[in-house]
């Protein structure tokens, strides 16, 4: 076991190497720093970025969007995945409405928001609208993967309510609502800095590297993207650690 | 992760992929010439109606609707001639992209619009929201430094809003009343007005600019790639000649202009056209002889933000003598 962990995060660090090799030997190719910055020069640009003063606030901004969105859709998502993991035609009513929200091009959401919304809005309803859906499927899937038969068991058993909810439902959909949540942060994050992109809040990622592309300042484009990759991977990182306290405790 | 590796494997491999394909055109007897489907284009009318070649050169004009459309034709030197913001020149330039100032047509044609009646200072603006395209373009840049030195902070006083992208979306949206307060230029402004006879230009920038530097907006500028121009100078003053002839034409002509314009698809509407012409301010000027204003329009906007420029002024080589 020890060993194969090991192994793995060796074979994680080499794969990350390769990409920077892959990068540097690009930049190479091309030789201008216009098109294609080296890592290193990109990695200067990230250091200034972090030593910014304006810095907490763009990537404050974009991360409050971010878990705004988050609450809301996982607050939606509870009470609407619940009621459609119990009641089979509530289910039926619900899957057409979650599976057109997650068919539908993120950037058609972006286009309709900017006219329906005031700017500072956008980004937060496009984070609700793609992270919704997944949450909320994910609930319903816990919800229906519960063993019918233990809660004919505990019916029989006269077992309360409050332990049936505590020791048959919340262990079968914890695992379903992190993974959900999981993937639901992963496009959350890209769709906002998309939104921040086209509706230029005064503050965000989004709108920093469209500035950073108008400039044509290519390094700090992709500092900007390292930025958010490493947000993205924190957060990914953080609900992992939540989510294995959760089921030692449970 | 996992994802982000394979993502981040593909762009490169795409790139890779670009790059094979690169820069460098076949055909040395063909002139391609990017302009915008603006005032550019419309000064331009009268040679991209008749002119076909210039000493067995064939001379082909492509028309695009956005600056950022033409940028990836200049950094892959697929054009000779092109015609962008002058900041975004000075950028390009700066940053080591092949390209050089020949000329300005096109001077200040921006406007801000509103109800009538409803601004009549800068102070009217205070607590407004208004809409602006291109966030750190010309337009947005240009209207930010007004706003300051009319003592508005951009910031705090006003409310900037850049949702509607492009030139065309902005102007319907101001056309519709979706928009009530909107920053744009010409020929748009002729078309809104057309449109909504509600709506009409409330502020100048370029009569405010003129007020607040003492200096005209070279708004726009005729690029000429360097390793053209290094070849071909008798060629490129033909060509520089004949665009000073098509301006001369179409601000002495604006009624077949305008007929010309609606032939060529740059505008729709021939009574907008012919509206649009005078305030397009339209003048051309050959770089070498305006290299001091230039400089002082960009040191401008240097001392705003160094970014908006590429970060200095151009040097003397930046400008193509004639």
């Amino acid at each position: 076991m020890k060993i194969s962990i090991t192994k793995n995060k060796f074979i994680t660090v080499l794969s990350v190497l390769f990409l920077i090799g892959l990068w540097k030997a690009g930049s190479m190719i091309v030789a201008s720093e216009l098109i294609l910055p080296s890592p290193g020069k990109t990695a200067i640009a990230v250091g200034k970025l972090f030593i910014n003063e304006a810095f907490i606030r763009i990537v404050g901004a974009t991360i409050l969007r971010g878990l705004i969105g988050f609450f809301i859709s996982f607050l939606l998502a509870l009470i609407l995945g619940i009621a459609a993991g119990i009641n089979d035609s509530f289910y039926a009513f619900l899957k057409p409405i979650l599976v057109t929200i997650r068919s539908t091009p993120v950037i058609s959401f972006i286009l309709l928001a900017l006219i329906w919304f005031d700017v500072s809005q956008v980004p937060v309803f496009i984070a609700l609208l793609t992270m919704f859906p997944f949450i909320c499927t994910n609930i319903i899937d816990g919800i229906r993967n519960v063993n019918p038969k233990l809660l004919v068991l505990a019916k029989v058993y006269r077992v309360k309510t409050r332990n049936i909810i505590r020791d048959i439902y919340l262990p079968a959909i914890s695992p379903f609502i992190f993974s959900g949540i999981s993937s639901a942060m992963g496009f959350g994050w890209r769709a906002i800095i998309i939104g921040e992109v086209l509706s230029q809040p005064r503050y965000g990622i989004g709108t920093f590297m469209q500035n950073a592309q108008t400039y044509l300042l290519v390094d700090k484009v992709i500092a900007w993207t390292i930025i958010a990759i490493l947000l993205s991977y924190l957060f990914d990182h953080l609900i992992r650690s939540v989510e294995n306290k959760v089921v030692v405790w449970n | 992760m996992k994802h982000y590796i394979n993502s981040g494997l593909f762009i490169f491999l795409l790139f890779l992929v670009s790059c094979g394909s690169g820069p460098g055109k076949g055909n040395s007897n063909v002139v391609e010439v990017a302009t915008l489907r603006g005032p550019s284009a419309i000064s331009m009318v009268h040679m991209l109606d008749s002119l076909k070649t210039i000493e067995n050169k064939k001379v082909n004009f492509l028309i695009k609707n956005e600056p950022l459309q033409i940028r990836p034709l200049l950094f892959q030197e697929k054009v000779e001639f092109a015609v962008v913001p002058t900041n975004m020149a000075s950028i390009l330039y700066n940053k080591g992209v092949n390209y050089k100032l020949a000329a300005v047509p096109v001077w200040g044609t921006l406007y801000l619009f509103g109800e009538r009646g409803e601004i009549n200072s800068w102070n009217d603006l205070n607590g407004k929201k208004i809409h602006l395209m291109a966030k750190g373009m010309t337009p947005d840049v240009m209207f930010r430094y007004l706003l300051e030195k009319n003592n508005i902070d951009p910031k705090e006083d006003v409310k900037l809003d850049y949702s509607f992208p492009t030139h065309i979306e902005l102007a319907n949206a101001v056309a519709s009343g979706k928009a009530e307060l909107g920053v744009i230029s010409e020929p748009l402004v002729s078309m809104v007005i057309n449109k909504n006879n509600k709506v009409e230009p409330v502020l100048s920038l370029n009569e405010e600019w003129k007020k607040q530097t003492g200096i005209e907006i070279p708004q726009t500028a005729l690029l000429v790639n360097k390793n053209f121009a290094a070849e071909n100078s008798q060629w490129i003053n033909r060509f520089l000649e004949k665009y000073d002839q098509s301006v001369g034409w179409i601000n002495n002509n604006p009624r077949n202009g305008a007929r010309l314009i609606v032939k060529n698809n740059i505008l729709e509407n021939e009574k907008v056209a012919y509206q649009s012409i005078p305030r397009c301010n339209m003048n051309f000027r050959y770089a070498c002889d305006i290299r001091d204003l230039v400089a002082d329009y960009l040191e401008i906007f240097h001392n705003m933000n160094p970014d908006i420029i590429g970060g200095k002024l151009p040097d003397e080589n930046f400008y193509y003598k004639k």
